[in-house]
């Protein structure tokens, strides 16, 4: 099945709100669920006051100052101080949890996924958190530029097993990836193309955790790629691969998936535009972004509600909603046990996503995670308890606390009965925080939780 | 329920706070029964309070957040009206009225016999305790009666005596005692003590006397525990088995086990004032209740004593203690379980892997006398050198050799292979590698490993690995094994210098808290930086707390704890003592 | 657009909530749980020993002059060897080995290795995980690929379990498939955080929420009713299990007996993944690697008796192996260096007990080690085809011959 169905010209006009459509708290929530980890209520009150475009403006052209970044930094030098890189997992969760530029992080998030290294095979917390940085500072930019650091960076080589590459054995792997799951994908080149393009990368080395370039294992020799021929030093080669059309069209189809809907998959007339539009903006990540955010597609029927969230999704949106903040070393061992490790894809392809990320015991793990998180006496909403934070809200009875929940953290109402067994496990005896976090916990269970 | 708990808070503080009174001859041992296996007394509850007034501890407790916010809560202030409400109604302050309740004494016991708990508190008239009981009784009745619950207050007969039951405790007045118990037997055995004065108290059991200190005047507080009655009772039967089953615990604590099989009683002393904290633990001891597995504890007959402790700059912790452990570790069959057995098995041979094939137990701990020390500094930094980011306090441990000239060589080979072997796996890794050293001098040889410091180390400071230069010393017939080339070299002067005294107690640990302080000093940005991930705080929030914590630290000065076995008795002490302001 | 889904869902959450408030579980969520519990599915129980078994003093050939003349210091004497034949015979910590031979559930499946034997323990672990070398690229391990051929099979349950806190092992990981890795029966139980009320409630919920006619929510419907009734099953199967077995107290047999209750309790995984560590005795090995042989021996065999007990035996099949034998001399500090061939095990009610080809020559050596010549991919070829049930050519890459050790 694919997205036939959708006429693209309608699909890629911008949303404009309308009486039909209006430009309400539901709308601004998708938005900020998709575009980030989802919005507290006090986000979304200035939301509805703002015009979308503008939002979308500035979420994918984040104004980083200094201090911020200064900040940043120091603080992830600290941590990887100990050279242990579960720390890393712990500190990306606080980050994320914390994060004024909630688009970038998550586009960060994308980036890791698509370029997937594990730091189970590269071990060095400091090389994992270099190309960290690296899709962070790429992650809405120019997608041809971080292509070819990502060639030159000492965590993917390693994890690559490309740490030497002689001319007289060109190792493949890396050639491979590049061409079958960074920039074409399965069927857009031959096996005679990733032998050529793996000559190109001889030469090409890492040494003490370092890139360097080893001229005598470098060949020379005229190689030819996707119908162009040449010598093609530094890197040329990745410049031919990213001139296919089919580049763009890899790229554009991975972000629809990524940010607008699993299932399903999206026709080559519905990418078409965007990929297009993509090449035209020298490779800007940030543009198709912006598109795809602003786009009437992404308010419809097509798009909200569908996607399975992944365990960032379900356990960093849960806490951001209700500004909550917890054990960030607990909060990265339970992403890890969801199928989600930070810093620990499951192999070179990334998560799938989308249905992959349900089965039984992922389903009890996340209402079990989800119940620890709300119940730890480390979490904490708004910097205070649960009762206490939902006064704030304004939301005092069991109902209007169950209504704030389902706005907040829900993209599909759940039916009326749902609401009403919630409503009776807050008003049940006990401590009011403990019987809210109860009704959260679960809340957690029912289907509607884990999509977006 | 809500004042049920401040009645219970009221009942808590009334323990705390005294002044002086009348006298009376009867003490709480004189009306307990003799079947009371626990007893606690506060004999001074004036002086406990006055210490408590301004000790140096309080005000820094007070403003930590924690407690702040738990003055904040409505419990606290729901107890805080109901104080304002018994003060109107005697017409005195809070702190009056329990000076006089307390005057002349607080004290616990557990009576075997009632299977209950009594507390019982001297006042210094008999007019205080009934006029506070009554006004609480009031109170308690007036708030169930505005919740529209029924009377929380029942009361009973005995012999002409009135008993309240207030929740689950029940509470009686007669003369200038008030007794408060959680069970009506042992309420009565009370009453009937009070009345009928019986020749057989707990006051004259032989047991509690033989036990009872004689200075108990002096002391703070005083406790007693019928540990042979304890243990034909069958309750806490790990602690009677004898039994550890962890070897850590075992080292500790081994020992301890084999007098707790035997003993008839334990007591504990405490004694505060404004600079010290002191707790001692006693009981009687006899060197052949010791088990033939476990003489690696205190020694043949009981002869084994800690060295004294060496003395380096900036030290942070000394332990000195007599462990045979290389006998514990070829005894590990009679001491633990099988699986455990097992480990030690599995243990051995990774470790003769190690250490160039040599039998752990045998070759390596049976060359040296079971006298050892422990100790821990803190390191200092040079300036212009590159300091790791994560800085870890330097230790080592001092051995005395059976026969030094034999067996150093030995021990140097072993060293130099196990630095070799770390080298080759390091390297496989990607580790920095280990550079080896010699410093030969008259009196003692320092043998080290340094790491090589990499060209371009990152940032943030150095790796963890750079607060290790593994080293070994021999001065004489000391042998020291250190995390760090400095402290190997200190150590070997320092008791290459000494004469060899032995102190007189088993064991003695030395902490000196404020280089604890300096050390979390040294690390801040760490601790703030982990506080934020493991507590999910703010950087603000996280300053707070590194803060606190450094604050609390601040109040202490040193801490000691001693373990020592002589004269028929086992002793254990705890010392802090505290900055003064 | 929008409201007309939303009027939609209303209407059949809202009949739907009726119809279940009926108390009795609709038709479909009954299928979905029954599907989850396949009583008659084959299970596989891997237990790897790391670090590389002495194969040698497990099945002793104690007769051989040249044992003894290898092994001066380590070689067994011939009155503890626990005898197979009268050239073979079991280390006398082997109990458990040798009792399930007695029992005829135990196959020996000697000189297993591989051409060109790596002595790294990562490398050859790693060949035995993905049935790769170093110069192929790695991605997949072998049972990963048979997870992944077969997931179609399986609905919604967890096809695969690693037990312990150990990095899980390469053999498992897949394209798509991901297999959890869990320390103990918590990881399948719903943890109502000491709530007895949330609990009712989640029931109350799966069975208020409808069938869904939108693909993914009608998905996550089915998925959460099997891992509820899964996690019933876990709970009542943990809280309920008595078991004659007296379980050793070993870590390995603590594992095993999470994955008997987890098999008794009807998940519908059809692989389960331990690993036992330590056997790399360079060192004071007759001590150390007596109390692994007796570990294994005594866990494999109480949890075996265990399955039995509850009835599943003839389902149930452990392969133990390690990623190398060890030196046939062995070296000066009563230890042995890392080698080449050594046996594996194949136990179980359906196995063809015994032993299964030559014990190799101890004389004829290649570097000083033990010859292999039965490839490992011929067990794993075994147990895929024989007991598993699938073609073992997509899964190792090859057509590898099985080796007669498991009933059809």
């Amino acid at each position: 099945m694919t997205t036939a169905a959708i006429d693209p010209s309608w699909a890629w006009k911008p949303f404009r709100p309308s009486k039909q459509q209006p430009w309400n708290r539901a709308r601004a929530a998708h938005l900020l669920r998709r575009a980030g980890f989802g919005a507290t209520s006090q986000e979304l009150d200035a939301a509805v006051e703002q015009d979308p475009d503008e939002i979308v403006g500035a979420l994918v052209s984040p104004n980083l100052d200094a201090k911020f970044e200064q900040e940043s930094e120091a603080f992830a030098a600290t941590i990887l101080a100990s050279g242990n890189p579960k720390q890393l997992s712990a500190w990306w969760s606080y980050v994320m949890l914390r994060t004024p530029h909630p688009l970038l992080e998550k586009t960060t998030l994308f980036w890791h996924g698509h370029f997937a290294t594990s730091a189970a095979k590269v071990e060095d917390s400091t090389t994992m958190y270099n190309q960290n940085r690296l899709f962070r500072q790429f992650a809405l930019g120019d997608f041809g530029k971080l292509t070819h650091a990502i060639s030159r960076d000492p965590a993917m080589l390693i994890y690559l097993d490309s740490v030497t590459n002689r001319k007289a054995h060109p190792n493949e792997n890396f050639a491979r990836e590049v061409m079958e799951l960074f920039c074409l994908g399965e069927g857009n080149y031959s096996e005679k193309d990733i032998q050529e393009l793996a000559r190109c990368f001889t030469g090409w080395e890492i040494r003490r955790g370092k890139f360097r370039f080893n001229r005598f294992q470098h060949d020379t020799e005229t190689k030819s790629i996707l119908g162009r021929s040449g010598e093609m030093p530094e890197g040329e080669s990745i410049d031919i691969v990213l001139d296919q059309p089919a580049a763009p069209q890899f790229i554009v189809r991975k972000l629809l998936r990524y940010f607008m809907f699993d299932e399903p998959f999206a026709s080559d007339e519905l990418v078409e535009p965007l990929a297009n539009e993509l090449r035209e903006h020298q490779w800007d990540i940030s543009h198709v972004v912006g598109r795809i955010l602003t786009s009437q597609l992404f308010y419809s029927e097509h798009v909200i509600g569908r996607k399975v969230r992944s365990p960032v999704d379900l356990v960093i949106g849960m806490l951001r909603t209700l500004e909550g903040s917890t054990n960030s070393y607990q909060l990265g061992d339970d992403l890890n046990q969801l199928g989600q490790g930070l810093f620990y894809p499951p192999n070179v392809k990334g998560w799938d996503g989308g249905r992959a990320w349900i089965n039984s015991s992922t389903l009890l793990g996340r209402a079990n995670v989800i119940g620890r998180i709300v119940r730890d006496e480390k979490t904490r909403f708004g910097g205070g308890k649960l009762d206490e934070y939902f006064t704030r809200l304004d939301a005092e009875s069991a109902s209007a606390i169950v209504d704030k929940l389902v706005e907040l953290i829900l993209a599909v109402e759940p039916a009326q009965a749902v609401k009403g067994q919630l409503v009776e496990v807050i008003n049940a005896e006990g401590d009011r925080s403990d019987r809210i976090a109860a009704a959260i916990h679960a809340l957690s269970t029912i289907p509607e939780f884990q999509i977006m | 329920m809500a004042i049920s708990r401040t009645i219970g808070l009221s009942l808590l503080l009334l323990m705390v706070v005294s002044s002086s009174g009348v006298a009376d001859d009867r003490t709480a041992a004189d009306l307990l029964p003799p079947s009371t296996i626990l007893y606690a007394e506060i004999p001074r509850p004036e002086t406990l309070l006055e210490v408590l007034e301004d000790h140096p501890l309080r005000e820094r407790i007070e403003s930590l957040e924690g407690v702040r916010d738990a003055y904040e809560a409505k419990q606290f202030l729901q107890f805080k009206a109901a104080v304002t409400i018994v003060e109107a109604k005697l017409g005195k302050t809070w702190q009056n009225i329990l000076q006089s309740v307390t005057e002349d004494g607080i004290a616990i016991g557990f009576d075997a016999g009632t299977q209950g708990a009594v507390l019982l508190i001297k006042a210094r008239d008999e007019e205080t305790a009934p006029e506070l009981l009554d006004t609480i009784i009031e109170l308690a009745r007036a708030a169930a009666k505005d919740a529209g619950n029924s009377d929380p207050v029942k009361s009973t007969e005995y012999r002409g005596i009135t008993a309240y039951q207030i929740a689950q405790a029940k509470v009686a007045t007669l003369g200038r005692w008030l007794f408060v118990t959680n069970n009506p037997e042992s309420g009565k055995a009370i009453l009937d003590a009070y009345l009928d004065k019986p020749d057989k108290t707990l006051a004259n059991n032989p047991q509690f006397q033989t036990a009872r200190s004689n200075e108990l005047d002096s002391l703070t507080a005083w406790g007693y525990a019928d540990i042979e009655a304890i243990r034909k009772a069958g309750v806490a039967k790990g602690l009677f088995s004898g039994k550890t089953d962890n070897p850590v615990v075992e080292l500790l604590v081994g020992g301890v086990l084999d007098t707790l099989q035997h003993t008839p009683y334990v007591t504990a002393s405490l004694n505060l004032d404004q600079q010290t904290t002191r707790l001692e633990l006693a009981t009687p001891h006899q060197s052949e209740w010791t088990t033939e597995a476990r003489e690696y504890y205190f020694g043949p007959e009981g002869t084994g004593r800690a060295p004294a402790p060496i003395k380096v700059s900036n030290q942070l912790l000394s332990l000195s203690t007599y462990r045979d452990v290389s006998t514990m570790w070829l005894r590990a069959g009679d001491l633990f379980k099988d699986n455990i057995v097992d480990q030690f098995a599995q243990a051995e041979s990774v470790l003769a892997t190690l250490f160039s094939g040599k039998d752990f137990g045998e070759e390596i701990l049976g060359e040296v006398h079971p006298d050892f020390q422990l100790v821990v500094v803190r390191q200092t930094y040079e300036d212009d050198v590159p300091q790791p980011a994560i800085k870890i306090p330097a230790f080592a441990a001092v051995f005395r050799l059976k026969d030094p000239e034999t067996i150093r060589p030995e021990f140097r080979r072993t060293y130099q292979s196990l630095i070799g072997f770390l080298n080759i796996t390091g390297s496989m890794n990607g580790q920095p590698q280990l550079d080896l050293d010699i410093e030969k001098e008259d009196e003692y040889q320092v043998i080290s490993a340094t790491y090589l410091v990499e060209k371009d180390a990152s940032p943030g400071g150095l790796k963890i690995h750079y607060n290790f230069s593994p080293s070994i010393a021999f001065a004489g017939e000391h042998f020291v094994v250190s995390s760090t080339t400095a402290l190997a070299k200190e150590i070997a002067i320092a008791v290459a210098d000494a004469n060899k005294l032995s102190t007189d107690v088993n064991s003695a640990i030395d902490l000196d808290v404020s280089a604890v302080s300096d050390i979390l000093a040294d690390n801040r940005t760490q601790l703030v930086a982990q506080n934020m991930l493991s507590e999910g705080h703010s950087k603000e929030e996280a300053e707070q707390s590194i803060g606190d914590l450094l604050e609390l630290l601040a109040t202490a000065k040193n801490a000691s704890i001693q373990l020592e076995a002589r004269d028929g008795t086992l002793r254990a002490s705890l010392e802090i003592d505290y900055v003064a302001d | 657009m929008r409201s007309n889904r939303r009027d939609f869902l209303k209407t059949t959450l809202g009949t739907s909530a009726v119809v279940s408030l009926g108390a009795t579980v609709p038709g479909f969520l009954r299928h979905a749980a029954a599907a989850s519990t396949n009583e008659k599915e084959t299970v596989l129980v891997v237990v790897q020993m790391s670090g590389g078994n002495d194969g040698l003093n497990t099945v002793i050939p104690y007769s051989d002059p040249a044992y003894r003349s290898s092994r001066p210091k380590l070689a067994i004497p011939e009155s503890d060897v626990l005898k197979i034949d009268d050239a073979l015979g079991f280390h006398p910590a082997a109990r458990g080995l040798a009792d399930l031979l007695e029992d005829d559930r135990l196959a020996i499946v000697q000189g297993v290795g591989y051409e060109n034997p790596n002595r790294s323990h990562f490398e050859s672990m790693d060949i035995w995980h993905t049935c790769q070398r170093k110069t192929d690229t790695r991605t997949t391990g072998w049972l990963g690929r048979y997870l992944d051929l077969s997931q179609a099979e399986n609905s919604g349950a967890s096809s695969a379990f690693h037990l312990g806190h150990e990095k899980q092992p390469f053999a498992l990981t897949a394209e798509d498939v991901r297999v959890p890795s869990i320390d103990s029966l918590d990881g399948f139980r719903l943890n109502d955080g000491g709530d007895e009320n949330v609990r009712s409630t989640i029931s109350k919920l799966a069975a208020t929420t409808a069938k869904e006619s939108d693909s993914i929510l009608g998905f996550l419907q089915s998925t959460t009713t099997v891992a509820l009734s899964a996690s019933k099953r876990v709970e009542e199967a943990s809280r309920d299990y008595k078991t004659p077995v007296n379980y050793p107290e070993s870590d390995l047999a603590t594992k095993l007996k999470t994955v008997a209750q987890l098999i008794d309790a009807g998940l519908g995984t059809r692989v389960y993944y331990v690993t036992l560590d330590g056997f790399d005795t360079h060192s004071q090995q007759p001590a150390a690697h007596a109390v692994l042989l007796g570990q294994l021996g005594d866990a494999v065999s109480s949890f075996l008796n265990d399955v039995k007990h509850h009835g599943h035996d003839d389902r149930v099949t452990v392969l133990a192996f390690s990623e190398f034998g060890r030196r046939v001399k062995e070296n000066a500090s009563d230890g042995t260096d890392h080698g080449a061939a050594a046996p594996a095990f194949l136990a179980g009610s359906k196995v063809r007990a015994g032993l299964i080809g030559d014990h190799p020559s101890l004389t004829d050596l290649e570097d000083g080690d033990l010859k292999f010549h039965t490839d490992f991919r011929q067990v794993y070829a075994t147990v895929l085809e024989s007991w598993l049930g699938w073609s073992s050519k997509s899964v190792l890459g090859g057509i590898h011959k099985p080796v007669d050790a498991l009933e059809a």
